[in-house]
């Protein structure tokens, strides 16, 4: 039971990072970037290029991988989206193409088999009579820093409040000074940021290889949908939800329904609450 | 040369001309209204203001040309303006949509949010509830608010009665007359509403489909015959 809750916890603050980044570029640009997950991809293999080939201490490969992570969400902006702005089907069948280019530059340059990454934090920790690895130990805490760094931010700050502007009421915004074009481009920016990093830990977590890009992805269009797009709060909630979900049915009934009950959830959800159980379409 | 001179302007929506060839020079200090119909081209002129139509003919504020300045800079020179449906953050606290309104005046925070808190005692009773549960007439305090927050030298208010109710209206003159008296601030508004436009406005100018029909002073308008029966009804 402990194991449980403890697992449950821990894999929960994970997805609540995957999926924060997904939910701030729809609140603010509205716009669903299908290529989000391909931050995550990206990150992971950076970290290992940096780390694990060319032996740089692990902060070195965390920070390479976030501002990487940063400029990708930046030039995506820049070169497609904005370009594209308006036309909300052709920028997800872009970004959703663009996932699967980056995935195949992913096979040319580091092959397509998986790749196993050494644990951010090696060792064990035992607690309760449950047994939890310090890697995703450390991957909960610094998601849970990041959530509440990024709350705080967007709630307390000049750009972060002209983030919710912009997200609210774009004409509103501008009258006010704000450039909605800059904040779209910054929000792009902390989003590739956020994905690379969640990137790290869901491989250490996990595994790399060129097609890790879509279980994030499901995940963080799970958390959005029931959470409510636009609620960071709301990620949070529905990041435990699916979190304790998964880690009930994988260890209770069987693996292998590792994701079916959060998908029936989205169903669920879509069917019952459209606006998810938290939502509104603006960042809050 | 005046504070403000719109020169030439016309605005198009596509390839649709809503304004043409609009002159208008505003004073230092002045109150002036703009008045029209619904589609007159009201909103669209203070729309062209802050650069968010497509224009031809320039637009200058103390002689430096607004028309090829980014908003964001035309915001940063001094325009501040109250649109018409208020476009409030709905989700923001009343404060937190004022300090939205200090993005480009950072360093005069604390003395707008003084200033707009003297002028609408209400809304610092209710500066933690979300924009969106207010009434219409707060609402429109906020926008008020929100505009004096970007520290401007030129106020465009964009009819600020519309919708509102005769009482609130009484208000919403007497702030607009005391911020000019006690600050300057020159003030640009839109108006159907006649009596209020002439209550408060030094300066008329009559719009009637993107085109100004008449202009004058308050006192040489309400004297026109033709003026009062198209809006006075008499």
């Amino acid at each position: 039971m402990i194991q449980i809750l403890i697992q449950g916890l821990l894999l929960s603050g994970l997805y609540a990072l995957i999926a924060v980044g997904f939910t701030l570029i729809f609140s603010v640009g509205r716009v669903l970037n299908l290529a989000y997950a391909s931050y995550l991809m990206v990150g992971g293999y950076i970290y290992f290029y940096v780390v694990q080939t060319q032996g740089m201490p692990k902060i070195v490969g965390m920070v390479v991988a976030v501002l990487m992570g940063c400029l990708m969400g930046m030039l995506m902006y820049r070169a497609m989206v904005k370009p594209l702005k308006g036309d909300h089907v052709a920028v997800e069948i872009s970004t959703l193409i663009l996932a699967v280019v980056i995935q195949a530059g992913i096979v040319l340059l580091f092959n397509d088999s998986a790749k196993i990454l050494h644990p951010i934090l090696p060792g064990v920790w035992h607690v309760g009579g449950a047994t939890v690895t310090l890697n995703i130990l450390t991957a909960t805490v610094v998601s849970w820093l990041i959530l509440g760094g990024l709350y705080w931010f967007v709630r307390k700050t000049h750009t972060g409040r002209a983030m919710q502007a912009v997200s609210m009421d774009a004409k509103g915004a501008t009258v006010c000074g704000v450039d909605a074009d800059r904040i779209n481009l910054i929000t792009w920016g902390i989003s590739g940021g956020l994905g690379a990093l969640a990137g790290v830990f869901f491989a250490s977590y996990t595994q790399l290889s060129p097609n890790m890009w879509v279980t994030p992805l499901i995940i963080a269009v799970a958390v959005v949908i029931v959470g409510g797009i636009g609620s960071i709060v709301g990620t949070l909630i529905v990041a435990h939800i699916i979190g304790f979900m998964e880690i009930i049915s994988t260890t209770l009934i069987a693996a292998e329904l590792r994701g079916v009950f959060t998908m029936l959830l989205i169903i669920g959800v879509l069917i019952i609450s459209p606006k998810g159980l938290f939502g509104r379409e603006e960042l809050g | 040369m005046a504070f403000l001179e719109i020169d030439q302007l016309s605005a198009f929506y596509g390839k649709a001309r809503a304004l043409s060839e609009i002159n208008i020079d505003v004073e230092q200090g002045d109150i002036i209204a703009i008045i029209g119909a619904n589609g007159a081209g009201k909103s669209t002129l203070l729309d062209s203001i802050l650069n968010l139509t497509q224009t031809q003919g320039d637009i200058r504020l103390e002689e430096k040309s607004l028309t090829d300045l980014p908003r964001s800079k035309i915001v940063g020179c001094g325009v501040g303006y109250a649109t018409e449906r208020f476009n409030l953050f709905p989700y923001m606290s009343v404060q937190d949509n004022l300090l939205v309104g200090a993005f480009t005046a950072r360093d005069t925070i604390e003395q707008n949010l003084s200033l707009v808190y003297k002028l609408f005692p209400r809304l610092q009773e209710r500066k933690k509830q979300e924009s969106g549960t207010l009434s219409g007439g707060e609402r429109q305090m906020v926008s008020l608010g929100r505009a004096l927050m970007t520290s401007p030298r030129l106020l465009l208010v964009d009819e600020p009665t519309i919708g509102l109710a005769p009482r609130v209206c009484v208000d919403i003159a007497a702030a607009l007359r005391r911020l000019n008296e006690e600050t300057g601030l020159t003030i640009v508004i839109t108006e159907q509403n006649v009596n209020f436009a002439t209550r408060i406005a030094k300066y008329l100018y009559v719009l009637e489909t993107g085109k100004v029909q008449m202009s004058g002073t308050t006192d040489e308008l309400t004297s026109n015959n033709e003026l009062i029966e198209a809006y006075f009804g008499q």
